[in-house]
């Protein structure tokens, strides 16, 4: 009859003194959780029969639990030990008997009693060691109570002590079975290992191919047959070599041998031919070993590299592409590693500073190598992007190697590095002295332009000075007669010469403006009233400008000092725009100049893309059409013009603008289409500044 | 010899005209800009010969000679010049020269001056009479 007891509940036990050494001991007997065996097996049936009860155990007391090693009439083979008739057994000496488990108050309320098996009847006797040691019990069990005689006392105490005996023969016999189970252990484990390769073999990407000793090949995983396209049977046998291209078999084959992998185990790049005569670039790490019993000599992985080397031969072919588009533009970069003070620079970047054979620098080496006058700019540029602003573009130089200087424009900005933190800076820097030098020719042509545009106007005003000249000169002859003239016509006389006079100061006046507007000079920067050079441009303007337009000069009676800009371009381009606005208002109608001081907020002139500071504000206004958003924001453009074909050169106001510029100073248009437009330039006034006449 | 108006917005040029036509004989009216001038020919006031600029400020020679177009019986006109491209305006300036009866350009001779009024205010005094 079997029972099924493995549905007790987890309780606790109070463990016997010496607990400890018994379970070392219970543990030497290795006995646990083995299989059954027919000697154990034997001696329970025999007291079940002896006895004539329906259960017989031989119980050994673990840590928590009662494992049977042999059980008689119950199908589990342990039960917890808290309900274990046994674990009350081992600690006393000597057989321990319950006649009647349901009169018994240690026992009667046990689940074995009051549920499934519904025990009554428990006598064991404890397996003692020969050091004192009880590991368990022999038990025989019955469900109605009883009383165990004489006999059955002497039957029990028999057999446990076989038990023991079985139990001690076992323990000596250990060595015997240790050696069984660990060659048992370690078939298995290397059974296990041959298994987890094969499986690490059939799924990997890399084709993994050994050979022997002839390099002939023997082994074929899955990727090799993917890789290559041969089935195993088909390569197996042939030479290793059968992988490479036919190109490169020759020169190839000793890559792949035993002797090569010993002298270097380094993976070597080499051409791999599928079956269909694809050639690909593969990439082979080789392995070998001595193995007398091993048929396998060497053993080789290998890997396609068809991507990598496509990828390689973007990189590099972006690289070529990048310098040479580098060299095109004569445009360098350079990217600065804050922390450590190393400055890469790409190629171009090197040529430019002059340090050909240089790829990476110090910021302290890469200032040396610009002009000295260039160096301290340089640095605040760097040290004020550092601080996360924007930086504008910055023009420095740097000495050439022959002559001459060379003009470079750049900017730089602040990015974040690899690791996340922002801590590089990456630049670049454009050679612009060609563009410089053209910069230079296009605005003497533009100053000619607008000139051109005058000449009309020049040609009235000087017709105009030279009338009275013609005139009051001619009728000044008709005075001349023998005799001494006349009281009235040397008042008359008088009247016209200074009229004359007058008028040929004008026109001097004039032919002095239009030299100096056509002169080819460097456009070099010099302190300047800014108001007197002003007024004199507008004399100029009120000459020449067409009778048509009223020109109307509002100067604010505070505004006066200096500024630093350039004289003669001050004219051109007040010229330039004041052109363009009589133009645009077909000749008719009113031209306001005003000057003013203003202080630029630092949001305004951050707009305005100038430092913050006092400037001198001089607006020109038309009465014209106005124009459009669309127009509006593209007239700085080079080229720009709305002038119809052959007319305009569309160089004017992009002139204007970078004319400005260079004074630090900037220049922005208000219009909307029949409000007509306004110019206004922002030129930096110079501070407490005492010209050079007052020194 | 004629009754003039004179009409010159730039001063030295008016006073030099002004000083030729007086030793030339002839009464000079002065005006000195188009319009005081357009003013005087409105008040009714006659002349024999009108000289005037063609390029002045605000009102110019050419609605002085549109004025005069549209006068019947109207006095010769001399439209004077200072010359040169004159940007947009270039079409009406030659529209003007069209009607006037000559055309100076600055700087003209005082004989031509006086030859141009000469012959002007002799053919205007034969069709009158």
């Amino acid at each position: 009859m079997l029972r099924d007891l493995s549905i007790a509940k987890d309780c606790p036990s109070v463990p016997p003194q010496g607990e400890a050494g018994r379970i070392a001991a219970l543990h030497r007997y290795r006995i646990l959780d083995t299989e059954a065996e027919p000697a154990f097996d034997r001696i329970v049936k025999l007291a079940a029969l002896l006895l004539d009860v329906p259960i017989a155990l031989i119980s050994l007391v673990d840590t928590d639990r009662q494992w049977f090693k042999a059980a008689l009439g119950l199908k589990v083979r342990e039960t917890p030990r808290c309900i274990a008739f046994c674990d009350h057994a081992i600690r006393g000496e000597g057989i321990f008997v319950v006649p009647d488990a349901k009169a018994d108050p240690r026992f009667a309320d046990n689940s074995l009693v009051t549920g499934e098996p519904f025990l009554r009847f428990y006598a064991g006797v404890p397996l003692v060691t020969s050091d004192g040691y009880a590991l368990g019990t022999l038990c025989a069990l019955d469900l109605e109570p009883q009383q165990l005689d004489a006999r059955g006392v002497t039957i029990l105490n028999e057999l446990a002590a076989q038990a023991m005996h079985e139990l001690d023969v076992r323990a000596a016999l250990g060595d015997l079975y240790d050696q069984v189970d660990r060659g048992y252990h370690s078939e298995r484990a290397l059974r296990s290992t041959n298994l987890q390769l094969a499986a690490l073999l059939n799924v990997t990407a890399n084709a993994v191919v050994a050979a022997d000793s002839e390099t002939r090949i023997i082994a074929w995983n899955r990727a090799a047959e993917e890789m290559f396209g041969y089935k195993p049977q088909e390569v197996a046998g042939q030479p290793i070599s059968c992988l490479l291209s036919d190109r490169h078999r020759t020169a190839e084959a000793g890559s792949l041998s035993k002797d090569a992998t010993m002298r270097d185990g380094s993976p070597r790049l080499l051409h791999g031919q599928r079956k269909n005569g694809q050639e690909f670039p593969m990439e082979a790490f080789l392995a070998c070993w001595d193995d007398p019993l091993a048929a396998a000599s060497f053993g080789v992985i290998i890997r396609d590299v068809t991507l990598r080397s496509q990828r390689l031969e973007e990189i590099s072919r972006s690289r070529v592409h990048l310098a040479e588009a580098q060299r095109i533009a004569g445009l360098g970069s350079w990217d600065w590693t804050v922390d450590d003070d190393v400055i890469t620079l790409s190629e171009q970047m090197a040529w430019l500073l002059g340090l050909p054979d240089e790829r990476a620098v110090t910021k302290e080496q890469f200032l040396s190598r610009l002009h000295e006058d260039d160096r301290a700019a340089f640095r605040g540029e760097v040290a004020r992007v550092l601080t996360g602003d924007l930086s504008p573009s910055y023009t420095f130089r740097v000495p050439g190697e022959t002559s001459g200087l060379r003009i470079l424009r750049g900017s730089c900005r602040l990015v974040e590095g690899w690791d996340g933190r922002v801590n590089r800076v990456i630049g670049v820097a454009q050679d612009i002295t060609d563009l410089s030098r053209r910069e230079a020719v296009e605005r003497q042509r533009e100053k000619l332009v607008a000139l051109g545009e005058l000449a009309g106007g020049v040609a009235h005003e000087l017709n105009n000075l030279l009338q009275p000249i013609l005139s009051l000169v001619d009728l000044s002859l008709g005075f001349i007669h023998p005799g001494p003239p006349t009281e009235d016509e040397l008042e008359e006389m008088h009247a016209y010469f200074t009229c004359v006079l007058d008028y040929t100061r004008q026109g001097r006046e004039i032919v002095r403006q239009i030299l100096r507007f056509a002169r080819k000079e460097g456009a070099v920067l010099s302190v300047v009233d800014f108001v007197a050079e002003m007024q004199s441009t507008l004399g100029f303007l009120h000459g020449v400008l067409p009778s048509g337009v009223g020109l109307v000069a509002e100067i604010e009676p505070s505004a006066a000092g200096y500024a630093r800009v350039n004289a003669v371009e001050l004219t051109q381009i007040m010229t330039n725009l004041a052109v363009n606005a009589v133009y645009a208002m077909g000749g008719q109608g009113r031209l306001t100049v005003s000057l003013s001081e203003s202080d630029l907020s630092v949001e305004v002139s951050h707009a305005l893309g100038v430092e913050p500071g006092r400037f001198f504000v001089l607006a020109i206004a038309d009465t014209g059409p106005g124009m459009p958003e669309a127009i509006r924001s593209r007239i700085f453009e080079p080229f720009f013009t709305t002038k119809p074909v052959g007319e305009g050169t569309g160089l004017g106001l992009s002139v204007v603008h970078g004319i400005v510029q260079s004074w630090a100073g900037a220049v922005e248009v208000t219009s909307a289409v029949g409000q007509g437009a306004t110019f206004t330039l922002y030129i930096p006034k110079l501070h407490d500044f005492v010209s050079d006449g007052e020194i | 010899m004629a009754n003039i108006l004179l009409i010159e917005d730039m001063k030295g040029v008016r006073l030099a005209l002004t000083a030729v036509l007086k030793h030339g004989g002839h009464t000079v009216t002065e005006a000195d800009d188009g319009s005081t001038g357009l003013e005087i020919l409105r008040s009714g006031r006659r002349f024999d010969l009108v000289i005037t600029d063609i390029l002045m400020p605000t009102i110019d020679g050419i609605e002085v000679i549109m004025f005069l177009e549209a006068q019947a019986n109207r006095p010769p006109i001399v439209a004077i010049s200072g010359g040169g491209s004159q940007m947009p305006s270039d079409k009406a300036l030659m529209l003007a020269k069209t009607k006037a009866d000559a055309v100076l350009s600055k700087p003209f001779d005082n004989a031509d001056l006086l030859a141009t009024i000469e012959r002007l205010v002799h053919k205007s005094g034969t069709k009158k009479g």
